[in-house]
């Protein structure tokens, strides 16, 4: 046992030592090339991302995101020109080109009323590519997806068993989100997928704010209890968001639903008499009044008596 | 349609490899191009609108939600956004002084490179316990000292929580400076460098630009907030370690992921720095605990002036 | 019935008023001038180029102009009461230092306002206290207070000098003075005619406004203190500082009165008003007042220090180390609450020299005082300042500080001399009037006059 563990750290040794070697075979070649590089510039390697998201609407949006390859760092490419097409059983079908911003991000739309092409049976094939420029290389890269549905509803059950510990005369009622994720096949059958990943979030001013989680069973379905307090607007609607994430069958979808489980906010702004606010504390206005009144008061009666005493003898 | 569809498959039917388009720009007909097709869109999607009510808008808003609102000018600006209660929580066990948070902060209210709304100290519990880097930006107090004092009502505290200052009525007393406990106010001793043609337009949201003899401080950037923007600070962090956002959401982001504020503060024994003076400050701390770095990397950042006080501050633990 | 008849030879004693100025003066107004002339120099220039050129910075937003506030305050509104204390109580030995209480008073709270100006980084918006001041700031509690008080002193005043201008008028008319001089006199007397429902209006004028002036300068006086007790900060947020800076203020105001009636009478030659008890009596004042300014210093020492909050430690440990302020702190300490004691207390140091040395000597000790009450607290917070620049953190004033500082003075000095040159520095009037209160009757003038 004790040789054993031996011989595999022996081993592990001699492996490490030859790819030493090779490292600094490549290190060596690396430095080659950089010192060849002065005459001969050569062109940074890019990398492409392409995703596709199915938004709300069912308007389809597909990202780009383009790098290059310096000093071992990813690089954004700002203002590359991105062209999309898709593939289609007669061939490449041009969608587009967009340009990406400062973060190498291209975005580019599709509407419900473009139909998309599919490349075979159920699959639709989208193509990102860049052509290059003078100091990046070009890159291509596709992504086949098919095109899932997922639907939500929500209902609330009322609870019939009384909590008997509770103080609470009414039972809380059960609330249920319940997801669908299908595709529809040529003939317009609806079948369900399983194992996908579904996410729940509720909608918040700077991102969205994840409450749930759980994968689709063999119906397609997912239900999630919610149970959290939630802050919502006034009348306690909150917006939730549910996703397809990352799916390498379906990319990204993404659907919304607004439910009334949320806890009313009340938005009324009052302004307090404070130190803060531009009211002051009803009783530092009384003392100020008091306090300057009983000091001008014994100056007019003053004034009174001063306006006398020379009104009287304008002039000796 | 399907004439223009049919024009664009002859004209654009590639072989593939053939890689090249053929001088076409960007395409906007027919549902296809880069700006999200509204006005095709069948379902508009109800989002939370600032004045708490649900609202169906365009998909496009979703992320940012009130994308079209200008920073407020004037009487305006007192109100403050409606609905909003701003909070931020910052995670000290994740500050390592990368400072950018500063140089972001600096870079979008065009402030000189002395003067910084946004800090970063160093700090120590005790003279047991290991100094951590401590972010300060201005606490925006429910109870504000600063406010409290200002002769002419040149700094107010907004409905949203903001504590803002309008340098066009900044008499340049500097009693806020001295009564702010949390040394959060700078003055601008010298005017303040020049703004760009574009950033003339004065509103107390953005803060520039800023005029010579009055008092400046972090204003937690409502302008963003109103294009669904985070502060420049959270949004410069390379380490995520300031959260921002709605109490009256209880969602706070740092960019990369939100999270409950309440769940975050109750699990993280999230506090509040001098709480005993009674200012109930807007900004959290969770505590320095897990750090992935000794305080020592964070000093590289620092210049030998900043250096020399840091470390005399520390002594004073 | 005109009391023409009044006798006017009693200002052939005062005839440095109705005579032409003499070199001396003159050389003096003018250097005083040159001074002033350079502060407003410095005042347009601190006005152009901003308050960079002052060594007020982050930490220390005020500095020595806000001490030399404190300061001028603190002596106006001590002399203004000490002054209608006295025209109240009718005391016969403090009538004749009733008229320069006044001029003090009057002439520093004038000057005062001008230096929390300097604070002040736009002062082109000085209106907006008035159109959008807020009742919550201390500031405008201040405003309001000030501007409350330089009426009230200017009208009492004004008053004060009524009958003697009244007098003036009709002893200069036959004299060969300048025509000038004599309109301004007979404009001055407002048609004063002795009468006597004009004494009984005047005279119920003066004693209405010296009763609401002395309450009038406590309250303002300690709503400037408040101003600093509002703050949440060691060392200031006290409850003590209201009583302590009226106490401070009635402190110098003795000091300051020594030291000018100590002038006048030299200058002058009023010996046979302003006599040797007049300085033993204002001594024993500044005995008593030290003794009380002890108490509060103790008082507020050993609360801060017996058990203590971080921050005020440091503060604490700033006042007493000598590479700090521990020279400034126990040197004003020891000039207040040694040098006072003993040259006062032992009756063989005890002269009017050596009471008007001390006077000196505790004015400068109590500026030291309130420096020391304003910049090493504003130099201790909670949570340091970001800037990490040597200027920033240590206070360091500069030239243009010193010089408005030096102009203050100027201003005070100047005002006084040719006040001397209108009318009598004792107020004539007043002394001839009976005294009715006699707390101190066994003092008369003739007993002094060898």
């Amino acid at each position: 046992m004790k040789n054993a563990v031996n011989t595999q750290v022996q081993e592990f040794i001699t492996c490490l030592n030859s790819r030493i070697f090779i490292l600094s075979l490549f290190i060596i070649i690396i430095s080659l090339n950089k010192t060849l590089m002065a005459q001969d510039p050569e062109l940074y390697r890019s990398m492409l991302r392409v995703d596709y998201e199915k938004l709300y609407d069912e308007t389809k949006m597909l990202t780009s995101k383009l790098n290059f390859r310096s000093e071992g760092k990813y690089i954004s490419l700002s203002n590359a020109k991105i062209t999309f097409s898709c593939l289609s059983e007669d061939g490449e079908i041009l969608l587009g080109t967009a340009d990406t911003d400062e973060n190498g991000i291209a975005k580019f739309y599709i509407s419900k009323a473009y139909s998309i092409p599919l490349k075979d049976k159920n699959h639709m094939r989208f193509i990102g590519r860049f052509d290059g420029n003078d100091s990046v290389k070009t890159a291509t890269k596709y992504i086949d997806i098919k095109d899932g549905i997922l639907s939500v509803s929500h209902k609330e059950i009322a609870n019939e068993e009384a909590d008997v510990d509770s103080t609470n005369a009414t039972p809380v009622p059960q609330r249920v989100i319940s997801t669908w994720l299908h595709e529809t096949d040529s003939l317009g059958n609806k079948i369900p997928v399983e194992n996908e990943a579904v996410k729940i979030y509720v909608a918040r001013l700077y991102g969205l704010l994840p409450i749930g989680e759980g994968e689709t069973d063999t119906d397609g379905q997912f239900t999630f209890d919610f149970e959290k307090e939630i802050p919502g607007d006034t009348s306690g609607n909150i917006l939730l968001v549910i996703k397809i994430e990352d799916s390498d069958d379906y990319g990204y979808i993404t659907t919304s639903e607004t439910v009334p489980w949320g806890m009313p906010v009340s938005h009324n702004v009052i302004q307090p008499r404070a130190l803060w606010t531009d009211r002051a504390p009803l009783w530092m206005t009384i003392a100020v009044i008091i306090v300057l009144g009983g000091a001008w008061i014994n100056f007019i009666i003053a004034s009174w008596n001063i306006y006398h005493c020379f009104k009287s003898h304008p002039k000796a | 349609m399907s004439e223009v569809m049919k024009s664009h498959k002859r004209r654009n039917f590639l072989k593939t490899g053939a890689g090249l388009a053929i001088g076409l720009g960007a395409i906007s007909i027919n549902g296809l191009g880069t700006e999200p097709p509204i006005k095709d869109a069948g379902k508009k999607i109800k989002v939370l609108m600032p004045d708490g009510s649900l609202a169906e808008v365009d998909e496009k808003s979703l992320s940012t939600r009130t994308g079209s609102m200008q920073p407020a000018k004037g009487p305006k600006a007192k109100e403050g956004i409606p609905g909003r209660k701003f909070v931020m929580v910052i995670d000290l066990g994740k500050c390592n002084n990368a400072r950018k948070c500063i140089e972001g902060c600096q870079k979008g209210h065009n402030l000189d490179t002395s003067q910084e709304w946004m800090t970063v100290h160093l700090r120590k519990d005790n003279h047991q316990s290991e100094p951590y880097w401590f972010p300060k930006p201005c606490y925006h107090c429910d109870n504000p000292p600063c406010v409290k004092v200002c002769p002419v009502g040149a700094t107010y505290k907004r409905s949203d929580g903001c504590v803002l200052v309008d340098v066009n009525r900044c008499i340049g007393c500097k009693f806020c400076m001295s009564a702010c406990p949390y040394s959060a106010r700078v003055f601008n001793w010298e005017p303040p460098p020049k703004s760009s043609e574009a950033n003339q337009d004065y509103s107390p949201e953005t803060s520039v630009p800023g005029q010579v003899g009055t008092v400046g401080k972090c204003d937690f950037c409502p302008d963003r907030s109103r294009q669904g923007k985070l502060p420049y600070c959270v949004n410069s962090c390379p380490m995520g370690a300031i959260y921002f956002g709605d109490m009256n959401e209880d969602a706070i982001s740092n960019g990369t992921e939100t999270v409950s504020f309440k769940e975050l503060i109750n699990n993280r024994a999230g506090h509040r720095i001098l709480e005993e003076l009674g200012t109930y400050p807007s900004v959290y701390y969770l505590p320095p605990v897990d750090k992935a770095f000794s305080y020592e990397r964070g000093l590289k950042n620092l210049s030998e002036e900043q250096k020399k006080k840091a470390l005399e501050n520390l002594s004073k633990y | 019935m005109k009391r023409q008849s009044i006798d006017g030879s009693i200002f052939k004693e005062f005839n440095y008023c109705t005579t032409p100025p003499s070199t001396r003066w003159l050389i003096i107004v003018i250097v005083l001038m040159v001074i002033i002339g350079v502060g407003l120099y410095t005042f347009i220039l601190q006005g152009v180029k901003g308050h960079v050129i002052t060594g007020m910075r982050d930490y220390v937003v005020w500095g020595v102009y806000i001490t030399n506030f404190i300061y001028f305050l603190g002596i106006s509104y001590a002399c203004a009461m000490i002054s209608c204390f006295f025209h109240l109580t009718r005391i016969q030995w403090g009538k004749s230092l009733m008229r320069i209480l006044e001029l003090i008073a009057f002439i520093t709270i004038i000057i005062a306002p001008v230096y929390i100006l300097l604070c002040i980084g736009r002062i082109d918006r000085l209106h907006f206290l008035a159109f959008h001041g807020r009742i919550q700031s201390p500031i405008i509690w201040d405003v309001i207070a000030i501007v409350t008080d330089i009426i009230f002193c200017m009208v009492y005043l004004f008053l004060s000098y009524v009958k003697d201008f009244a007098r003036l008028r009709d002893y200069t008319a036959k004299l060969d003075i300048a025509d000038w001089k004599k309109k301004l006199y007979r404009k001055l007397a407002l048609g004063y005619a002795f009468e006597h429902e004009q004494e009984k209006r005047l005279s119920s004028a003066m004693d209405i406004m010296a009763a609401i002036i002395i309450p009038t300068s406590i309250v303002a006086y300690s709503l400037l203190a408040w101003l600093f007790g509002m703050n949440l900060r060691p060392g200031w947020h006290s409850s003590i500082f209201g009583p302590q800076f009226i106490l401070n203020a009635v402190y110098s105001g003795v000091a300051i009165i020594i030291i000018i009636m100590w002038f006048y009478r030299r200058i002058l030659k009023l010996e046979k008003y302003i006599t040797d008890n007049h300085f033993y009596f204002l001594g024993y004042g500044l005995l008593i007042l030290t003794l009380f300014f002890g108490y509060f210093v103790f008082s507020d020492f050993i609360t801060n220090w017996y058990n203590t909050q971080k921050t005020t430690s440091i503060l604490l440990q700033k006042l007493l180390d000598n590479s700090q302020y521990g020279i400034m702190y126990k040197g004003s300490l020891f000039i207040t609450l040694f040098l006072t004691i003993v040259v006062i207390g032992i009756p063989q140091l005890r002269t009017v020299n050596s009471i008007f040395l001390v006077s000196v000597l505790v004015m400068l000790a109590l500026w030291i005082n309130r420096y020391l009450m304003i910049v090493p607290v504003l130099e201790t917070t909670y949570i340091p300042i970001s800037d990490p620049r040597p200027e920033y953190i240590k206070y360091d004033p500069t030239i243009v500080e010193w010089i408005l500082t030096v102009t203050g003075l100027a201003v005070f000095m100047l005002f006084l001399m040719i006040m001397t040159k209108l009318a009598p520095v004792i107020p004539v009037s007043a002394l001839e009037e009976k005294s009715t209160f006699k707390l101190f009757g066994k003092f008369s003038f003739k007993d002094h006059s060898k």
